[in-house]
Formats: C-alpha cells, sequence, structure tokens
C-alpha cells in the first residue's frame, strides 16, 4: 500500500517535470528586453524624419531589434534604418529593406552586440517617400518616453531587443535571477532554487506523507 | 490553548496545510510584483485606507501614490497589465532606478480620482479585507520599502487559503463523515489547486472571502445534518455577514441562508405552537412584520449595492428577454445561425471562460494551460460532476442538496446578470473563471461524494492519484508562468 501511495503521488509529479524539461528544452527564446507587446496604434513618420524610443535597459547584450510596422496601406513599406545609441553616441545600425507589406514584427539584424546598460535608446529613420507606419500604444507609457520627429509622446513603441535564440532550458539560470527582481532584501536567485526544490520534491514528499497518515490512522467512524 | 488546538488538528489535515503553504509562498515570492489580477488596485486600496484613512476615489488626486507608482513603472507592470505579449522588468539596474532617490517614498499622495476619470476599480468593495491588511502595510514599511509592503500582504493573505482548506475539510466531515482518506481528497482539491494558490497569494480580498464562503457552507450544512444549535447559528450569521462585508458578491448568500434560518425555524418542534398562538392574537402583526422585514432587506441590498459594482450593475440596467435568452444559449451552447452575434461571447463561455478559468488563467489573464491539458481534465471534471452529483442526490438529505443548489445557482445567476448587463452597457464582457472560486467547497463536496462511491480498496490509490495530479498541475502552472514571466 504504502509503495502504491509514493507511485500515485511522485508519478504524475515526475511525469510533468519531465514533460516541462522536454517542451523547454525545445522552446527556443530571443528575447532580451521588451518594449511594449501591444499594438493599439498607428505611429506614422513622415519621409526623412524619425521616431526613438528612449529609457531602453536590457540587462543582456543584444544583436537584433524587431520591431511593429506596416506596409502604407496596399502599398508596399519603405526601408527603415535602425540605430542603437546611448547619450547620442550611435553604438549598432541596422536596416530594413523596402517591400514588406502588412501589419508584424519584423526583424533587423545590427552590425554589432550592443552590450546591456541603461539609458539606450533606439531610433527608426524612416528612408523612404512614403510614410512609415510603426506600432505602438499608450498602455503602459506613463512617461513620454518616445519622440516623433522630435516631438515627445506618450507612448510605447511595439518593440524587442533581441540575440541568438536559446532553449528555455539553457535559460533556468536566468529565470532564477530575474524571478529575484524587485523582492523584498534577502530574496535572490538561491531563493528560486529553493522555491523549485520545495514544489519539485518538499511538497510532494509531504503529500505522500499526508495520503499515508490518511489511510494508516483513520478509524472508521472516528 | 493554540498547541491543544494544534494537536486537535487530524494528521494528514495538518501536513496538508503545510503542503498548501509552502506552494502558496511559492507562489507569492514567483509572481512578480502586481501581478495579481487587480493586485494594483487592491494595494492602492489598503494604503488609501492606511495613509488617508479613506476609501480611494472619495476626492480629486492622484490614483496611486509616489512610491506604488514608480515601483510599478520599474516593474513593467502597466506594460503587462492584461496583455498576452509583455514582460516584466529583466534588468535589475532598471527595475530598481528609483531605490534612494530622495521623495520616491512618498506614499500619502495617492488613493484619489484623477481628472481624466481614472479611479481605484476596488473603490466600491467592502473595507473589511483592506483593513484586516492595514497592520501588515504598517509591519512592512518597518522592512522596507514598497516592495516589502507589498509582499509582506501577500504572505498574510495565505492564512486566508488556510482557513478555506480547513472549513473545507469539516464541511466533507460533515456530508461523508470523518473519513481521513475522503476529507483528504477534496480538501486537496481546494488548497492544491493552482488557481487558488495563486490568487490565495496576492493580494485580494477574493481569498478571504473563498474562506467565508465554505465556512458558511460547513456551518450551514452542520445545523442541517445535526439540528439548530445557537452557537452555530449565530457563528452561521456572522460569517455570512462578515463575506457580505468583505464582498459585494457575497449578498448571493444571503438568500440561501436565509433559507437554511427559516427550515431551522419551521424544524423547531415549539415553533409551531407558537406561530398558533401569535396568529390567533396578532396575526396582523406578524403580517406587518414579514412586510417590514422584507422592505428592510430590499432596502440594505439597496444601500450595499455602493459596496459592489457587480450588485449596481445588476441593479441599474433593463433586461430584453431574447436578448438575454440568446446570450445564455450562447454562454452554454454554440451559437445557432440565427442568434446574433454577441461581442461579449468568445467561444464556448462555459468552457473557455469558466472551466478554462478554474483550472488556470493566471495574472492579469495573460498565462493558460495548454489547450490540450483543458480539454483532458474537462473530461475528468465531467465525470466527476456526474459521478459526485448523483451520489450527492442520493446520499445526502433534500435540505442539503437543495441548500447547495441554492447557493451555487444564486452566484451564477448574478455573475450572469452583471455580464449580460455589463455586456449591453460597455461591449466588454465581465465574465471570469475565478468567479466562481467561491464554490470552492461545493466542488470539494462533489469530490467527497464520488470519492465515497469508489470500492475501500481503490480509496488509497486513488486519493493519492488525485493529489499528484494536482501536484502535477502545479508543476505545469509554475513551468508556464515562468515561460511568461522570466523567458
Amino acid at each position: 500500500m504504502s509503495r502504491r501511495i509514493l507511485a500515485s503521488v511522485a508519478g504524475p509529479v515526475a511525469v510533468a517535470f519531465v514533460a516541462a524539461l522536454i517542451l523547454a528544452a525545445g522552446n527556443e527564446r530571443d528575447l532580451v528586453w521588451r518594449g511594449n507587446g501591444f499594438a493599439a496604434v498607428v505611429v506614422p513618420v513622415k519621409t526623412g524624419t524619425s521616431a526613438c524610443q528612449q529609457a531602453i535597459n536590457p540587462a543582456e547584450s543584444f544583436d537584433g531589434v524587431r520591431f511593429g510596422v506596416a506596409g502604407n496601406l496596399a502599398l508596399p513599406g519603405p526601408p527603415v534604418d535602425v540605430t542603437v545609441r546611448r547619450d547620442g553616441r550611435t553604438l549598432a545600425r541596422g536596416r530594413l529593406a523596402p517591400g514588406y507589406e502588412g501589419q508584424a514584427k519584423r526583424p533587423v539584424m545590427l552590425d554589432r552586440s550592443v552590450a546591456s546598460g541603461t539609458g539606450l535608446e533606439v531610433c527608426y529613420r524612416n528612408r523612404g517617400e512614403r510614410t512609415l507606419l510603426l506600432y505602438g500604444s499608450g498602455t503602459g507609457a506613463r512617461k513620454k518616453d518616445v519622440t516623433i520627429g522630435g516631438e515627445r509622446k506618450l507612448l510605447a513603441l511595439q518593440m524587442d531587443l533581441t540575440h541568438e535564440p536559446r532553449s528555455a532550458l539553457s535559460m533556468v539560470g536566468t529565470v532564477a535571477e530575474r524571478a529575484s527582481l524587485q523582492r523584498p532584501g534577502p530574496v535572490g536567485p538561491w531563493l528560486t532554487w529553493l522555491l523549485a526544490a520545495v514544489v519539485l520534491v518538499i511538497v510532494p514528499a509531504i503529500a505522500v506523507q499526508a495520503v499515508r497518515s490518511a489511510f494508516a490512522d483513520a478509524p472508521a467512524g472516528d | 490553548m493554540g498547541l491543544d488546538l494544534l494537536r486537535r488538528v487530524p494528521r494528514p489535515l495538518g501536513l496538508l496545510l503545510v503542503c498548501v503553504t509552502l506552494l502558496s509562498v511559492a507562489w507569492a515570492i514567483f509572481t512578480p510584483p502586481w501581478q495579481g489580477p487587480d493586485e494594483t488596485m487592491h494595494y492602492g486600496y489598503v494604503e488609501s485606507v492606511a495613509q488617508r484613512h479613506q476609501r480611494p476615489g472619495v476626492e480629486r488626486g492622484s490614483l496611486f501614490s509616489t512610491a506604488q507608482e514608480l515601483s510599478m513603472r520599474g516593474s513593467n507592470a502597466d506594460k503587462l497589465i492584461s496583455i498576452s505579449d509583455g514582460r516584466p522588468q529583466w534588468s535589475e539596474t532598471a527595475a530598481n532606478w528609483f531605490d534612494g532617490i530622495p521623495g520616491t517614498e512618498v506614499t500619502d499622495d495617492g488613493g484619489g480620482a484623477e481628472a481624466d476619470g481614472s479611479v481605484n476599480l476596488a473603490r466600491n468593495n467592502p473595507p473589511t479585507f483592506y483593513m484586516l491588511q492595514v497592520p501588515v502595510y504598517a509591519t512592512g514599511a518597518v522592512l522596507g520599502g514598497v516592495n516589502s509592503r507589498l509582499y509582506l500582504m501577500r504572505l498574510a493573505t495565505i492564512l486566508t487559503l488556510l482557513a478555506t482548506v480547513a472549513c473545507a475539510w469539516l464541511l466533507v466531515g460533515e456530508l461523508v463523515g470523518r473519513s481521513r482518506g475522503i476529507q483528504l481528497a477534496a480538501a486537496s482539491s481546494v488548497g492544491l489547486l493552482p488557481m487558488a494558490t495563486h490568487l490565495g497569494s496576492t493580494v485580494s480580498p477574493d481569498s478571504l472571502m473563498y474562506a467565508l464562503w465554505t465556512l458558511v457552507l460547513w456551518l450551514a450544512v452542520r445545523s442541517l445534518k445535526r439540528g439548530f444549535e445557537r452557537r452555530v447559528v449565530s457563528a452561521l450569521v456572522v460569517a455570512t455577514v462578515g463575506a457580505v462585508l468583505t464582498k459585494g458578491t457575497s449578498v448571493a448568500l444571503v438568500p440561501p441562508v436565509l433559507g437554511v434560518l427559516a427550515f431551522g425555524v419551521w424544524q423547531n418542534p415549539t415553533f409551531g405552537e407558537r406561530l398558533g398562538r401569535i396568529r390567533e392574537s396578532r396575526g396582523r402583526v406578524l403580517a406587518a412584520l414579514f412586510g417590514a422585514t422584507a422592505v428592510v432587506v430590499l432596502m440594505a441590498v439597496g444601500g450595499f449595492a455602493r459596496y459592489s459594482s457587480q450588485l449596481q450593475a445588476q441593479l441599474e440596467g433593463s433586461i430584453v428577454p431574447q436578448q438575454m435568452a440568446s446570450y445564455l444559449w450562447q454562454f452554454y451552447l454554440p451559437r445557432l445561425p440565427f442568434m446574433a452575434d454577441l461581442p461579449t461571447v468568445q467561444g464556448i463561455p462555459v468552457y473557455d471562460v469558466w472551466f478554462k478559468g478554474l483550472i488556470g488563467n493566471f495574472a492579469w489573464l495573460q498565462i493558460q494551460q495548454p489547450n490540450w491539458l483543458y480539454a483532458v481534465l474537462g473530461l475528468a471534471s465531467i465525470a466527476l460532476l456526474v459521478i459526485g452529483g448523483r451520489a450527492l442526490w442520493q446520499e445526502q438529505p433534500r435540505s442539503v442538496v437543495i441548500f447547495l443548489a441554492a447557493v451555487a445557482a444564486v452566484l451564477v445567476v448574478g455573475l450572469h446578470l452583471t455580464d449580460y448587463q455589463q455586456g449591453v452597457k460597455t461591449g466588454v464582457g465581465f465574465m471570469q473563471g475565478r468567479y466562481l472560486l467561491p464554490l470552492l467547497g461545493i466542488g470539494a463536496a462533489f469530490v467527497a461524494a464520488a470519492w465515497s462511491r469508489l470500492p475501500d480498496r481503490w480509496v488509497p490509490v486513488a486519493t493519492g492519484l488525485l493529489v499528484g495530479c494536482l501536484l502535477a498541475l502545479q508543476v505545469v502552472s509554475f513551468s508556464r508562468a515562468a515561460g511568461f514571466w522570466y523567458v
């Protein structure tokens, strides 16, 4: 009986854990920083002008930008120069070739990797003859961190900073670090590891004891 | 006395409570700041009570305090609320950029109504939960800043989930007798359910409401099965009032509990004699008394509506019968070709909103379980409802079955009225799966009834499997949350 109870509790937990590991191994992620995941408003950028997202603070280095953009109605979209800057100094460049159609988040590779840090700015300059249509949202924008043609707007552009895709499984250490941000004093990555052990080992072990004791000391009609 | 009480806790329940505590602490710490459903509003309410001694939204001013606003900005909270593609802040420097900046710990400048109409959406909730959290808020302020307060308040909320589990254990004990195995299975279905541990470890009055609802269910069933003792009936009334003063939704408990009390009076052997005497001598007085009571109840509900946006919506709007019928059909069944396409109805809400929301729709609805898992658990739940429902019907007194059904029915009818009215008024649906969680105790009753039908030799392994599957669901839920928040 005791072994069957152990197997009945631990079996599903082990299966779920192994399945989660397998899924994480096959799940590739490239995200370093996300400004706004939401495409609620169209942000028109006229020929020869730029839209810039400021106050970007990536925690890791990156070599790609992915941003929400659309072709102009039925017409293909104009070319876009993407520059990454800090304190007015250009750190990396990339270009989105013209001719894209429809609304999508489109990736641009930068000419060099940019180190982590704070206070970065990513600018999108319209190099074509038609208006460039970027996407963004006022949701989540409580500061005017976007400029369009030099004018400050209460917006957040739909954009990501990216690096080489990595499996989610290879990022468990990163998960532990990220899950300890903005927590009270003593909380650090070590606590995330401890909680993982609690959920995967300690709680199932106590649960086995609970089931065993329920059938060990429960006289009928007690 | 405390130690004596602890010694009286059955060992399986004690161990289950340890499991629930550990899982809830894990959820509380793993969840990024402000990612509990409506947590920004509930924290803001507590802060308004603690700092300004009033409900939020009474005076003009900022919606949130400077301290909360900066913490929310530092964690990317606004870019995550109900946005399925958002991510929290992953940069330590950015997340903590406001630490140490003079003036950023201002906590008494929130709780206002902003010029653009922004106001704390929780302001209509009764103040009970928020007042209970004030000492925790104050303790958190001693330990650190805004995030210390938030996380300490989350940890304090876990106590309400433990109370829910204990009450579910007692409820099942009344229904099927003191069978430790069945009680453990049923209480596990409450305490180890990922949505319960997630919501029970965020700052929200809902978890206290679940505890009080389950307490009411236990006390009412105990009275119906064992007879009406004065102290139990008093506790039942106090718990019901407490639930109503915690969240307006709990007004749904009032008619079934009044029914139980009326049943108790009717069952009392001396009542018939007394009623006869009163009829003879004071028939008109009695009629007037009943009439006055009805008026007072109606006035109380009307007056209380100011503490519940949901109740306000139910009382204010009108109903177009054909539209309501179409809405109800589409909620439970696929839309027929001649029916209007209602913007508030996505998929088949009884499954896509209610069931999925109960099995796992975390944070601000951005984190879901895999679709195949909902389907598998949906089939298992239907089997549980059929077997458990049949067993309850056959084995429990009619009064108990009617009471449990009435509690569920009044809540469901109220939710439909609100969803319908809000849909008509705003075009945006109101319904969420977690709104059914006050019925956790009734879910436990179904599990217990179904388990009571199992052959004795199967019960230990079935209980182990149920507990194991719930823990497996926890593992899946944590991995889904990690994938959304941190990868």
